[in-house]
């Protein structure tokens, strides 16, 4: 069952404390944070959090299509090992805006 | 491996009687298979083959190809494990602001975070993708290893011909892995685990 729409997204208030303070100053620090569980608001657009997989802080950029999802969902939790021929493939990237 | 040479695709396994071989595709662009007809096949043995693309169908997220003069499955098993790659000069024209993944690895890069002097993280060696919608440089010197989101406000300069990317990065992406600070054990004691 969804949660209740009254209740408003579930944020730790730990990191929304974090979050606001830094709106409030107008800074961008990266904040490292093992809050998996919470949402992605979007006070926190624009800002870096760096988020625990169980064994390091992954950095996870923001955006907009974000919001709504957890914080989890960004840092990945398994080591892809990946093809050999990545370094010849043709594939692209683009960096987020 | 040289690099005149992109690879589009890898010949995973025979598939069918019929010469047919099911590949893992390496490409943004598998439609474009329908114009390019001559390939090259880079043999598991070194060698290099022309080879000309008869068909081509998707098949369970990669690619059935059907080469001319492979018609049975004998011909097929000596393909299997190949590459197949064209000339770097025919990849495809990307949309504005993207850029090869293949351009990104080896470029040097440099940062300056926060309040620190500019200093050299070492290169890019490999791209992550799965982090959110910006992409992760894994960017190496020797053991140390950063990650750092590729977001454009993030580039101050950016010369994929010079192999350079500079890089002004918020305070604290440099010391992802640094220990806890007194602040933050006091603060995880409490529960509060995150800075």
């Amino acid at each position: 069952m969804a949660r209740s729409t009254k209740k408003g997204a579930f944020v730790d208030s730990h990191v929304m404390a974090k979050i606001e303070a830094m709106n409030a100053r107008n800074e961008k620090k990266v904040v490292r944070t093992w809050s998996r569980r919470s949402t992605v608001v979007p006070e926190m657009l624009g800002h870096t959090l760096a988020v625990h997989n169980g064994r390091k802080f992954i950095p996870v950029y923001i955006t907009e299509n974000m919001v709504g999802h957890k914080l989890g969902e960004f840092s990945f939790t398994r080591t892809f090992k990946g093809h050999s021929v990545k370094a010849a493939a043709e594939t692209s990237a683009k960096p987020a805006r | 491996m040289s690099d005149a040479f992109i690879t589009i695709a890898r010949v995973v396994k025979t598939q069918g009687l019929r010469g047919e071989v099911a590949a893992e595709l390496f490409t943004d662009f598998p439609e474009r298979f329908a114009e390019r007809r001559r390939l090259t096949a880079w043999l598991k043995n070194g060698e290099r083959r022309d080879v000309e693309l008869e068909d081509f169908w998707p098949h369970k997220g990669g690619m059935v190809l059907k080469f001319a003069g492979v018609d049975s499955i004998e011909d097929a098993e000596k393909l299997k494990g190949a590459e197949i790659q064209i000339p770097s000069e025919q990849r495809a024209e990307l949309e504005d602001g993207a850029v090869y993944v293949s351009d990104l690895i080896g470029c040097a890069v440099s940062a300056t975070s926060g309040n620190q002097p500019e200093k050299e993280l070492g290169e890019v060696a490999d791209v992550i993708f799965g982090a959110g919608e910006a992409p992760l440089l894994q960017v190496k010197q020797g053991a140390k290893e950063y990650l750092i989101p590729w977001v454009e406000r993030f580039v101050r300069k950016q010369d994929l011909k010079a192999r350079r990317i500079e890089m002004e990065l918020p305070e604290g992406m440099l010391e992802l892995d640094a220990p806890l600070s007194r602040k933050e054990k006091d603060a995880a004691q409490r529960g509060e685990k995150g800075e």
